[in-house]
């Protein structure tokens, strides 16, 4: 069994387990970071994409909104390539609590969040999509946030401070001597190959599934899983992020984020870190309610939804009770199991939010520095992040894929006609993996690939038939990684099928079924009688 | 589980954003329609199709941001796009709102003023119709305005006619005063048209020879430009001045349910649906206006149907191609002229099968769009000359210049085979076409 | 098709409308019922917003593509087991009848579709992605590709840097079902312009002489040993049939075609043709402006009321036949509520009976039965093609509904939806004008 060696092994891939991989490295630390699936494809991935002002949590929780605003403005200034400043808005209608925003406005004050009172004219005149029924608006310093920008500008600045990332890598076990953990034994998602890592400590920073992950050394960590749902509307039906000006509830925010409006979030208690279903009833609550501040909005096109499972830490007794997450605080805690459980060499981080990723992990990582002895102190906050190649600068953003296009700037057929990729950006990205395996979902993550209106109707088989010459598959591996992508678009978009969804799905399914003929050739995998075998492309 | 009739109502998709112009790109589902029949994208690469520069980009475009692009310079505006598109994104006009911020961002060349400048030209150049007519002619001339402007030396130029619509309509009702009508519902406002003010006067005083055949008192307001050329030009300030215009001008009339009719049916495109749907006047006037505006055969049509079009007309025998301009099936009534000459004994109509003559408006007289306005209208040439006609009847002006130009026949109005099947006639044109006066009108009937 | 009869129309009904017929739709159902009723010497106006389905599907006809043997044997069978089938109510006549009256149009109009299948079975047709399809008439460039009875090794051609097809990817998917397959890319001159290269452009290019020369200089030292080469279906817009033979002649031996992503050029091909014949025989053809109601007055529907700028323009006529397609063509829509309708005449919907559109779809999207909304949502009408009630009734007396807005079929797995359509839009001109009695 290969083995490797590392000072610090981080376990998950999210924000704040990069963040950390990141600020390790910075510190002189040699770390490698793993995780079960493509990184970003936890919590972090399944996101709404705004970077909190501080303004929803300044009632409820109100140290988690002073860190949310001090952390929003680090994150502006390290990691600008992610980061769109659309700007805030929290907005109140007749229907909301008439006590609630004088509240707000003086919370907001003492936090340091810089809450601008404007008129409804005003604010419509931003945002002409507004409703007319609004009883009090104000401007915050909300933006909204590229988890996957980010999280790939964390990891490659790790990586040129010597850190590493290996992807589809499940701890399946953690490595002990005595009362120590030394380690983590590994099984390749993908392969089945199984490694063995060396670490003189390991950061827990696996999000939802830190009980289970802990559960593997016999380790009770209670987390509470709570799963929010959220759509992504077609178009940007507002500019700027919308919140409503309310205690925290369902369906509170509207945030444009590169070409879509995710409506945001439900918050429905769940024991299975995996439970990433969406109800139809979630989907009927988010329009519902995004439609009292955006009137018209619920008959738009809602285009995919998911939902994330955040990842809530010991909520205190009083609270333990309630149905809903939305009042649970979104603070975090780092857990030195050495303290509290006897272990020496594992650190468990858990609970927060996005935004505060970096503060977590610098205070997680002031802990294993600690058990390694090592005194180097939290830079992270201190200088730009490298821009990292799968997101030129501002690629994703509005207008630019469109100028480049028009400008002669971006050569080669284009695949994903919605989100502007090209072959030579795919080909690009498939050289990039090397002899590593690639599924078309990872080029997703990478390249927006499928993840405009037709939701890979079109770019699946064209990704496919590049992927096949370029990675050599077979003619089976690449008809079933085509079946892998469009069924996984499809997952997504399947508490949307109605109306304008339900058309475009029909219009897949054609393509699929009867152009393709997909459904006929993976019949083909069934146990097949002799002499036919899945070698075709070696003819 | 069986739905009923009852529940099938359509709530409340009346008054949201979903309906304006934008939103509707949510209805695209990438099935490409659109560009398939696209005249333009066909023959040209310079154009990428309408779906790409509308619902597709639309969705990619920071409103706040300049315009980031220039291949839209190459869509025509000539909607085959929306027409063709099976879930109702309205393609082109999406485009034409893109393109005014194309301007915006870059501003307008002094070509496209010009080009959208047509009413201004046509007064400046009546009184001196001897000369601009010569210099239209001259290749020297020509040749000077495509290297200096740009406008193309082989675009079908009309002619000035030397006087104008108006001024000929002011001294017949000085000279032959007309009775008030009893009621407003025997009244019908004309509107002209800048061709037909200076350059195409013939049709007008056919047109209001018919309606006043009919019975009608007719009205002949003050008016302007409709604003089209400035709107495909992509000058939006410049087509809204235009049609607020119109529309305060025309708003009374509209009020008093007078019907507003006009032999350009691209005109009446812009008063009916552009000043709403592309410019974004959406007050209650304008609305009211477009309510009340007819193109000049849907307005016929439309009297024959409830009744009141005589149709003691003389036979015609001949058959003609007609083509449908795009600014026509804007509209979407159909083919009223076709539906209206039919009742013409021994006329037999065909349709063209096209979707556009290539010039939309002021496309075709650019000099870097000539050779593609002509490869888009080559398949109405290769029609008519497989079927050896001379004569092509066509609603628009410009089309009709351009199918003169492309066929080398002679391209007509429909109010022409009306007049001349009615007998009726005008001093200074003689029609290419002519009715058998020896046979008695077909007695008028009245369903 | 022989030429439109003149004057079959009864002067008596509405003479200022000028219309006997009014077909809504513009799919392949719409368009042929249209042809259908001009052949019978009819008034039609054809209104449709946009163009149907036709555009967008491979190509081909499938009558009853999973039938192993006699097609029309196994399609009789399955209607006279099941009647409340379109297929069933449409009856034997009308399927057998709109077939051959499909054929007959196609080849007037220069585009013929073959059976080819001399035992009446389904041909085996390639996909895209190098999957095998049954299915009984397809145009001829498409048919020419029948693998039932292939011998030698068959050649894919595509293009360099072409994003629509993958000929290496479709030969080796033929080749472990048992095919002799073999992959070939050439050139296209001039590639990096065609950033947006769709299957309509490329097709256009086929209608040119020098381009068909330039292909087949590159295809044809590859060709020699094979028994026939496959194209994707771009060979040729308005000029195809010459494009097939030219191109087969040049590379002298068979070519055919392999149906691609939307546009489907076929569709395209058709729908043209179908346009101009309509035209040239006095139908009235408005695709542009939806209609946006029935007019009834009693259990008649007197005319359709399309939204044209500025004011809605009422178009009278003796029958209206309801081609608007399902649920992809906006024949039958759906809300978010779960609600299932049929927006111009509110006619009565047949919809899922499930307590939420949550069990409107599996989990799985390519579930062999397919979705139960596909199959389930649409019209329920009587042999007459009548659209129902509840209670089985007619809902209205001259108005007939035809293709894929009929409840009973899934059109994505059920590999009969053309022949639906033919046979549907041919029953209700017969119905409509009387033809049958």
């Amino acid at each position: 069994m290969e083995t490797t060696s590392v000072d610090v092994l981080v376990v998950g891939g999210g924000a704040t387990g990069a963040a950390a991989a990141y600020d390790l490295a910075r510190r002189g630390v040699r770390v490698l970071l793993v995780d079960q699936n493509d990184l970003t494809t936890g919590t972090s991935g399944r996101y709404h994409g705004l970077l909190h002002s501080g303004g929803r949590y300044v009632i409820t929780d109100f140290d988690t909104a002073v860190e949310c605003i001090t952390e929003n403005m680090i994150l502006r200034r390290i990691a600008p390539f992610a980061i769109e400043d659309t700007g805030g808005l929290f907005v109140a209608t007749s229907q909301d609590p008439d006590d609630f925003p004088a509240r707000w406005a003086a919370a907001c004050a003492r936090a340091g969040i810089a809450a601008e009172a404007l008129t409804p004219e005003q604010a419509r005149a931003l945002e002409p999509a507004l409703t007319r029924d609004i009883t009090a608006v104000y401007r915050v310093p909300d933006a909204s946030c590229d988890s996957f920008d980010l999280n790939h500008g964390f990891i490659t600045a790790a990586r040129t401070y010597g850190g590493d990332a290996w992807i589809y890598q499940r701890v399946t076990g953690f490595l002990t001597d005595g009362d120590a953990v030394v380690g983590a034994e590994l099984e390749d998602t993908r392969t089945g190959e199984r490694r063995r890592v060396h670490a003189a400590c390991v950061l827990n920073a696996t999000g939802p599934w830190a009980g289970v992950v802990a559960g593997l050394v016999g380790l009770d960590v209670k987390i509470r899983l709570d799963r929010g749902s959220m759509v992504a509307m077609n178009i940007r039906w507002v500019n700027t992020i919308v919140n409503r000006l309310r205690p925290p509830s369902d369906g509170d925010i509207l945030v444009p984020v590169g070409t879509v409006c995710v409506l945001g979030t439900t918050s429905i208690r769940t024991e299975d870190p995996a439970d990433t279903h969406v109800d139809v009833s979630e989907v009927s609550t988010l329009l519902r309610e995004a439609d009292v501040v955006v009137p018209g909005i619920r008959h738009g096109r809602a285009l995919r939804a998911w939902a994330g499972v955040r990842p809530l830490y010991e909520p205190p007794a009083e609270l333990a009770q309630l149905e809903s997450g939305h009042n649970v605080s979104r603070r975090f805690a780092v857990i030195d199991h050495t303290e509290r459980d006897g272990l020496r060499g594992l650190v468990t981080v858990v609970g927060g939010k996005l935004t505060t990723c970096r503060l977590m992990a610098e205070q997680a990582v002031d802990v294993v520095c600690r058990q390694l002895g090592v005194a180097a102190r939290c830079t992270t906050a201190d200088e730009p992040l490298p821009v990292p190649e799968t997101s030129p600068r501002h690629y994703h953003q509005l207008t630019h894929r469109v100028h480049r296009l028009e400008h002669g700037e971006m050569p080669g057929a284009l695949i994903c006609e919605c989100e502007v990729v090209t072959r030579p950006q795919l080909e690009a990205r498939i050289a990039a993996y090397g002899d590593q395996p690639v599924a078309l979902d990872d080029l997703r993550r990478d390249l927006r690939l499928g993840m405009g209106p037709c939701q890979a109707g079109f770019c699946g088989y064209r990704a496919a038939g590049i992927l096949h010459a370029a990675k050599g598959l077979s003619p089976g591996e690449a008809t079933r990684a085509l079946s892998a992508f469009v069924g996984e678009r499809f997952r997504g978009v399947r508490p949307l099928l109605y109306g304008h969804q339900l058309r475009q799905f029909y219009l897949d399914e054609l393509i699929y079924r009867r152009t393709l003929g997909l459904d006929a050739l993976l019949a083909l995998d069934q146990p097949q009688p002799e002499g036919v075998s899945d070698a075709g492309s070696e003819a | 589980m069986m739905h009923t009739a009852s529940d099938t109502v359509m709530s409340d998709h009346t008054l949201s954003l979903i309906e304006l112009t934008a939103f509707t790109a949510d209805h695209c589902v990438k099935c490409n329609i659109c560009t398939s029949a696209c005249p333009f994208a066909k023959v040209t690469p310079l154009f990428p199709g309408p779906k790409v520069v509308g619902p597709q980009w639309q969705r990619l475009r920071d409103p706040d941001a300049p315009s980031p692009d220039h291949s839209l310079d190459y869509c025509s505006s000539c909607g085959i796009c929306t027409l063709v598109c099976p879930h109702g994104v309205k393609v082109m006009e999406i485009n034409t709102q893109a393109k005014a911020k194309l301007v915006e961002t870059h501003g307008l060349s002094l070509r496209n003023w010009f080009l959208a400048r047509n009413e201004l030209w046509g007064r400046l150049g009546t009184p001196l119709a001897p000369l601009a007519n010569f210099a239209l002619r001259n290749r020297l001339v020509r040749w000077a305005a495509e290297k200096v402007i740009g406008v193309s030396r082989r675009a079908p130029m009309p002619g000035w006619a030397g006087y104008t619509f108006r001024g000929w309509w002011q001294r017949q009702l000085r000279d032959h005063p007309r009775p008030e009508p009893v009621s407003d519902a025997d009244r019908v406002v004309y509107f002209h048209g800048c061709s037909t003010n200076t350059y195409e006067p013939h049709i007008g005083k056919l047109a209001v020879a018919i309606l006043e055949h009919i019975g009608l008192h007719v009205e002949v307001p003050p008016q302007t430009c409709c604003g089209l050329p400035a709107q495909s030009n992509g000058d939006f300030p410049g087509a809204r001045r235009y049609a607020q215009t119109n529309i305060e001008r025309l708003a009374d009339y509209a009020r008093r349910g007078i019907p507003i009719v006009g032999t350009a049916a691209s005109c009446m495109t812009a008063i009916k649906g552009d000043y709403q749907h592309v410019l974004g006047l959406d007050g209650a006037e304008a609305r009211l206006v477009a309510a009340h505006t007819y193109d000049f055969m849907e307005f016929v049509w439309k009297l024959h149907q409830e009744g009141r079009l005589p149709t003691d007309f003389h036979p015609i025998h001949q058959e003609l191609p007609y083509h449908a301009p795009c600014q026509l099936k804007a509209h979407g009534f159909g083919r009223p002229a076709l539906d209206v000459l039919s009742l013409i004994p021994g006329l037999k109509l065909w349709e063209i099968d096209a979707d556009c003559c290539g010039i939309a408006g002021t496309y075709g007289f650019k000099v870097e769009k000539r050779e593609i306005s002509e490869a888009v209208g080559w398949p109405i040439a290769q029609q008519v000359q497989e079927a050896g006609a001379e004569v092509v009847v066509c609603d628009t002006e410009t089309c009709r210049w351009q199918i003169q130009a492309l066929t080398g026949g002679t391209a007509i109005h429909p109010v022409v085979l009306l007049a001349e099947a009615y007998g009726l006639s005008v001093d200074d044109y003689r029609p290419p076409v002519r009715a058998d006066k020896r046979r008695a009108p077909a007695p008028t009937g009245v369903w | 098709m022989p030429a439109a009869k003149p004057e079959r129309h009864s002067a008596a009904s509405h003479p200022a409308t000028g219309t006997d017929i009014i077909v809504i739709g513009a799919g392949l159902a719409g368009l042929m019922a249209a042809v259908f009723a001009v052949e019978a010497g009819a008034r039609v106006r054809l209104i449709a917003q946009g163009w149907g389905q036709q555009l967008v599907t491979p190509g081909w006809i499938s009558v009853c593509d999973r039938a192993e043997d006699d097609v029309i044997a196994e399609v009789r069978g399955y209607a006279a087991l099941h009647p409340e089938h379109p297929y069933g109510r449409a009856g034997d006549d009308a399927m057998v009848g709109g077939l051959e009256r499909f054929r007959a149009a196609t080849e007037a109009v220069g585009l013929s579709y073959e059976l080819r299948r001399k035992d009446g079975h389904n041909m085996r047709l390639m996909t895209l992605l190098g999957g095998i399809q049954r299915v009984m008439l397809a145009p001829r460039g498409l048919a020419a590709g029948d693998l039932t009875d292939v011998r030698g090794p068959i050649l894919l051609v595509g293009f360099a840097g072409w994003r629509d097809f993958f000929a290496d990817l479709a030969a080796a998917n033929l080749r472990r079902q048992g095919v002799d397959a073999r992959a070939l890319a050439i050139q296209l001159p001039d590639p990096d312009r065609y950033w947006d290269l769709w299957p309509g452009d490329l097709a256009r290019q086929f209608d040119s002489a020098l381009f068909r020369e330039t292909v087949a200089r590159q295809v044809a030292p590859h060709a020699r040993d094979v028994e026939r080469v496959g194209f994707p279906a771009v060979l040729g817009m308005d000029d195809h049939p010459r494009a097939l033979d030219d191109l087969g002649g040049l590379i002298g031996r068979p070519v055919f075609e392999i149906p691609t992503l939307p546009e489907s050029v076929p569709g395209v091909r058709l729908s043209n043709r179908l346009r101009r014949w309509l035209l040239r025989h006095g139908a009235r053809v408005q695709i542009g402006h939806p209609v946006v109601r029935g007019v009834v007055e009693g259990r008649r529907c007197v005319g359709v009321e399309v939204q044209s700028l500025g004011h809605s323009t009422l178009f009278r006529a003796d029958h209206v036949i309801l081609a608007t397609g399902g649920l992809y063509g906006g024949g039958i829509e759906t809300d978010e509520s779960g609600r299932v309708w049929e927006p111009l005449f509110g006619l009565p919907v047949m919809a899922p009976e499930t307590e939420s559109r949550a069990e409107w779809y599996y989990d799985d999207l390519l579930v062999e039965r397919g979705h139960p909304i596909h199959r389930q949502a649409g019209l329920r009408v009587n042999t007459r093609l009548q659209p129902l009630d509840a209670a089985g009734e007619p809902v209205l007396d001259n108005v007939y509904a035809i293709g894929q807005m009929l409840a009973g079929f899934n059109p994505l797995t059920d590999g009969c939806a053309e022949g639906i359509a033919l046979a549907t839009a041919y029953k209700a001109v017969q119905t409509a004008l009387e033809l049958d009695e």
